[in-house]
């Protein structure tokens, strides 16, 4: 077992799901109450990590934030080293990655709180981001128990993206996907193994764990 | 405060101008079938939904206008819906406190005990939202909606979620807890019995227009078309042809049989084609043999066609030449040993009697 990569892969999991449960949260509730036409767009753009091969993606984003990319020069000016092959910058292509699994079951869930409540909230004298934070979030507990558990199993399982825009670094980038890939291009079929059936393991639990909360009464599986 | 609500709008079905003085009659209540846009309405005055084409002014203030739509947080309206819209993770002290936003977190008890008190419902102030019966969750959503204290209260058939004891119950409380709140209310129904409990001043709304607006006992007995002869649920509407005004009463010839009504100050023209609108409460039924001559009334001969009970009354449909119906009261249905077939005399007095213009079909 590469503990070292398990430990990684958790720190990486952990800290995409808090970041997307802020970003997520008020763009689930934009996506689930705007009437804006446009917000379509924003919406087929949230969701197509779904159908994007990751390597694309991973590509897309081993461009954009490379050194000869603005992005990748101002973070350079900024922190003095490079955002492609650290955890920072798999930070980063693990958030865009799993936005789907955050945003669809929060929007769902958001969008299944009666609107008189929230307009209700409105007439008490209520801004909307004071309604979100009162009445429609505390009522979408499912909804977020759902979007926080995928996130963090989408991470885990990540592969191609990692790939791409990490490398195989250990300590820095090296997650148990890759530490499974690695030991069976070194033909280590038993450390593959024994990695794999915990991974295995791990995954059945987060999905009857999932399971088990939609069936209390929590909407959203992704909508692909 | 001189509070006066002056609307000009035209969204979806709605096309109305209406004009409120809203410190002589206090409380409005918005009457009408359903469909007629009184919802739709109060919405908009609440500004949960936004029209495109709208002037609403309350007060001095401009609440829509051309480029300006006033948010529904900021016009300090407290607006009750049809069922209630507790915030079911909430205990009743939490609902009740949720819009005394910028009062000082300590003062907050206070305001939430008097609001609660005001509205009968003081005693369920640490009851979770979910245990409450439908008159308790009423009484709740009025003091939420009456804790911040508002310059406009909204309510949307407010009874209507209610089973029919609580509903009766509260129709008369109702009106009181407005009065003693001092706050403008409209109030949107289409039980006659509330609006004519609540209201001080009743607008009817047929088809997205505001057709009249009076005292309830006005609007009520004396429509002032058709259309709201219809709304409020006129009993009896025939059309008639004017013969003549004589000693301030108006002859109308109804399918060969006379009927007098008191002339109004513009009598109809001899010839002129109107309805004869007439309350069921207003007609009353005695035996053929005993029925006196005295001039004010109308006595109109003919016979029962069928007795239906309905609640307290009994509804009397009669053949006086066209039909008329009658309420009357469970011991006169058995002193008159009233069935169908049997004659009678209709007496109607004058002034009951209603003519409503009518376009010839």
């Amino acid at each position: 077992m590469d503990w070292q990569a398990v430990g990684l892969t958790i720190r990486l999991a952990a800290a995409t799901t808090a970041v997307l449960a802020l970003i997520a949260v008020p763009l689930a509730a934009w996506l689930a109450f705007t009437r804006r036409r446009w917000s379509v767009v924003v919406e087929g753009v949230v969701a197509l990590p779904l159908v994007l091969p990751p390597t694309v993606l991973g590509f897309y984003l081993l461009v954009g934030m490379g050194s000869r990319s603005p992005i990748g020069r101002w973070w350079e000016s900024l922190t003095g080293g490079p955002l492609v092959f650290t955890f920072t910058g798999l930070l980063v292509a693990s958030v865009l990655y799993s936005l789907p699994f955050a945003v669809q079951p929060l929007v769902a869930s958001f969008a299944g709180v009666d609107p008189r409540l929230r307009e209700a909230s409105a007439a008490l004298g209520r801004t909307s981001a004071a309604t979100l934070a009162r009445v429609v979030v505390p009522l979408s507990k499912p909804g977020l128990a759902t979007a926080a558990v995928l996130t963090f199993a989408h991470t885990v399982g990540e592969f191609g993206v990692v790939l791409m825009v990490g490398g195989n670094i250990a300590g820095e980038t090296r997650t148990v996907s890759i530490s499974i890939y690695d030991s069976v291009q070194a033909l280590d079929y038993t450390a593959a193994g024994t990695t794999s059936a915990t991974l295995l393991g791990f995954s059945l639990i987060v999905l009857l764990l999932t399971y088990s909360l939609q069936r209390r009464g929590g909407p959203g599986w992704p909508r692909a | 405060m001189a509070a006066s609500l002056s609307v000009s709008l035209r969204h979806r079905i709605l096309d109305l101008d209406l004009t409120l003085d809203l410190e002589r009659a206090p409380v409005t209540v918005l009457f009408g079938p359903s469909g007629s846009g009184k919802t739709t309405l109060l919405r908009c005055l609440a500004g949960l939904d936004r029209p495109a084409d709208a002037r609403i002014t309350f007060g001095g203030e401009v609440w829509d206008g051309p480029g300006r739509h006033l948010p529904a947080r900021r016009r300090r309206i407290g607006y009750l819906f049809q069922e209630h819209a507790l915030f079911p993770h909430l205990d009743v002290a939490a609902n009740v406190g949720y819009g005394l936003v910028g009062m000082r977190r300590r003062d907050r008890p206070a305001a939430i005990e008097e609001a609660l008190d005001r509205a009968g419902a003081g005693h369920l102030r640490d009851q979770p939202t979910r245990t409450l019966s439908g008159g308790e969750a009423q009484r709740v959503a009025l003091a939420r909606a009456l804790a911040p204290q508002p310059q406009l209260l909204l309510l949307d058939e407010p009874l209507s979620a209610l089973d029919a004891p609580t509903r009766a119950r509260l129709r008369g409380q109702l009106r009181s807890w407005l009065v003693a709140a001092g706050v403008p209310a409209i109030l949107v129904t289409h039980d006659r019995a509330e609006a004519m409990a609540t209201g001080d001043r009743i607008a009817v709304m047929v088809d997205g227009e505001v057709r009249q607006v009076g005292a309830p006992a006005e609007v009520f007995s004396f429509p002032s078309d058709q259309l709201v002869a219809d709304a409020v649920d006129m009993e009896t509407v025939v059309p008639g042809v004017v013969l003549g005004t004589e000693q301030g009463l108006v002859g109308v010839d109804v399918s060969g049989t006379l009927v007098r009504a008191i002339a109004p100050t513009d009598p109809p023209d001899p010839g002129s084609d109107v309805l004869v609108c007439i309350r069921a409460e207003e007609v009353a039924l005695q035996a053929v043999a005993d029925h006196p001559r005295d001039s004010p009334r109308n006595h109109l001969v003919g016979h029962v066609r069928s007795v239906t009970p309905e609640g307290p009354l009994v509804r009397v449909l009669l053949d006086v030449g066209f039909p008329l119906q009658a309420f009357v009261t469970r011991p006169t249905r058995d002193d008159l040993g009233l069935a169908a077939g049997l004659p009678v005399v209709a007496a109607v007095k004058a002034p009951a009697v209603h003519l409503v213009p009518r376009t010839p079909a």
